[in-house]
């Protein structure tokens, strides 16, 4: 599902953020990045929906070449990613509804089925109740919620999540946790990205610690220290 | 576009002008007052160049022909005169219609004329019309040659001066014209940028979770079409009210001055006010999101 092979990426101000890394996620499979702040890890998210490209090394998505990618493809090949913000990133003028509603409108989706799958995602994330509300009306948990529900309403194969409890207190982030396994369970790559230690041993899933800039360690499940 | 993507575009765009009140109501407000402006600036450099023509029109020339002329010798200089380029009509004033012309406009002194009309110190004379005004002075050197033609009169100086005064009118106005347009131009679609740059957020949102630029570009492009229609609308509006008040207020006190008020002029203004309104609103919403479409 994915593989990135020597991959290193440098910012145009010269910071380098990865350094010739190299990791290989297969379907389905459930993997935590770990590492204190500034080690790569949001680098590594962002590479895998391409928000920005390797300075060297090759990074494969779902079999196809990100660096190969013309324009025009790339929105066809992000519906299949969903992607969640430690931020939420929720447009602020639409409401629960139409934040998740709008992933589907992209792709043409009859409003009926529009309706129908909105409702059912809402359901799983437990935020029925909220279809009319504006993100800003909302706690920080259902926030992420909606982020949540967004991302996975059109089936992606892959969810990549950044930080996604790092604004949210310990059982908000362990019901989203729980969100994150079910997603999993149904046939869907997860891929978290984070730092709180506690949760991801709980959760007993493959761990991959990266620390400055490098892949320190690739533990495929049991607790982790870093 | 499939129709589905269309109405989406559609419902998003009425919805998002309502949610984005203020900016929406500051683009309608831009919009508004620089078109305002810059009709009421095509209708006023329109009316002086009306002016100017309506003022060169006036502009003749009189032929004053030599004392006893035969009918034939007259009719050689008309054909003369009618042969040159330049000259559009010619009319035959003889002597005695030129004496009863003058005693017209000078009735207050009517006793003068008694001892005038006895022998008539006034010459048979034709007035001369031009087609261009610019060749005024050479269309006079050309009758002052033919024979019979003892004196060519068309005030020289009030025609040169005249002349440059129109010139400079017109040149003035399409400058300032020109530069009021680039300038309306300009506010317009920075205040458009101003609206999409508040968005970015949105819009680096909606790609990131897979809509394709035309997808995001649509509902903004519709916003544009009505902010840029409906400010233009207002301001034809304004346009209009304004020129109306300042027609009834000149009439009031300088009622002789010549005004354009042909509803084919105003149609004209209205219909390119409007489709620069509109034009400008769709790509300026168009070009603005470029540099946010690059996610």
């Amino acid at each position: 599902m994915i593989k990135m092979f020597n991959v290193t990426k440098r910012y145009e101000n010269g910071i380098i953020a990865l350094d010739n890394i190299s990791v290989s996620i297969d379907k389905e499979e459930f993997v935590f990045i770990v590492g204190p702040s500034g080690a790569g890890k949001s680098t590594l998210i962002k590479l895998i929906y391409r928000e920005i490209l390797p300075t060297m090394g090759q990074v494969i998505i779902n079999g196809r070449n990100i660096n190969r990618f013309k324009k025009k493809e790339i929105p066809y090949f992000r519906r299949n990613i969903g992607v969640i913000f430690q931020d939420f990133r929720l447009i602020e003028t639409k409401t629960v509804f139409e934040n998740i509603s709008f992933t589907l409108e992209v792709t043409e989706t009859p409003t009926k089925e529009i309706k129908r799958r909105v409702y059912n995602v809402l359901e799983m994330v437990g935020l029925t109740h909220k279809a009319d509300a504006l993100p800003l009306q909302l706690s920080g948990g259902e926030q992420q919620r909606t982020a949540i529900a967004r991302a996975i309403v059109n089936n992606p194969s892959l969810v990549v999540a950044d930080e996604p409890t790092g604004n949210l207190d310990p059982k908000t982030s362990r019901q989203i946790m729980d969100i994150f396994k079910e997603i999993n369970m149904r046939g869907a790559t997860v891929v978290i990205a984070s730092h709180a230690l506690d949760i991801i041993n709980e959760m007993n899933k493959r761990t991959i610690v990266v620390e400055n800039h490098r892949i320190k360690k690739d533990i495929k499940k049991g607790a982790v220290c870093i | 576009m499939k129709m589905h993507s269309l109405r989406y575009a559609l419902k998003q765009a009425l919805k998002n002008i309502k949610r984005n009140g203020l900016m929406s109501l500051i683009s309608v407000s831009t919009v508004t007052i620089t078109l305002s402006i810059l009709g009421i600036l095509i209708l006023l450099v329109s009316n002086l160049n009306f002016f100017a023509t309506n003022l060169e029109q006036k502009l003749e020339i009189s032929a004053f022909l030599a004392e006893g002329l035969s009918q034939s010798q007259q009719n050689q200089i008309e054909d003369q005169l009618l042969a040159f380029d330049n000259i559009q009509e010619v009319t035959f004033v003889s002597k005695e219609e030129a004496l009863k012309n003058l005693e017209e406009s000078m009735v207050d002194k009517k006793d003068l004329f008694d001892t005038i009309r006895e022998d008539n110190p006034l010459p048979d004379s034709f007035e001369v019309h031009v087609n261009e005004v610019e060749g005024i002075p050479a269309t006079a050197n050309y009758i002052k040659d033919i024979e019979g033609v003892q004196e060519v009169y068309y005030g020289q100086d009030i025609v040169e001066q005249l002349l440059t005064l129109t010139k400079t009118l017109r040149k003035a106005g399409t400058v300032f014209m020109g530069l009021l347009l680039l300038a309306t131009m300009f506010l317009i679609s920075n205040t458009i940028k101003l609206t999409v740059f508040a968005r970015r957020k949105e819009i680096e949102i909606m790609k990131l979770v897979g809509a394709t630029n035309w997808f995001i570009r649509w509902p903004f492009m519709l916003e544009g079409i009505f902010i840029g229609s409906f400010g233009s609308l207002i301001s034809i509006f304004i346009i209009f009210q304004i020129y109306r008040l300042i027609l009834v207020k000149i009439y009031q006190s300088i009622p002789f001055i010549p005004f354009l008020t042909n509803n084919h002029l105003m149609l004209t203004i209205s219909i390119s006010i409007f489709f620069f309104g509109l034009t400008i609103g769709t790509l300026g919403s168009g070009f603005s999101l470029r540099k946010f479409l690059d996610v």
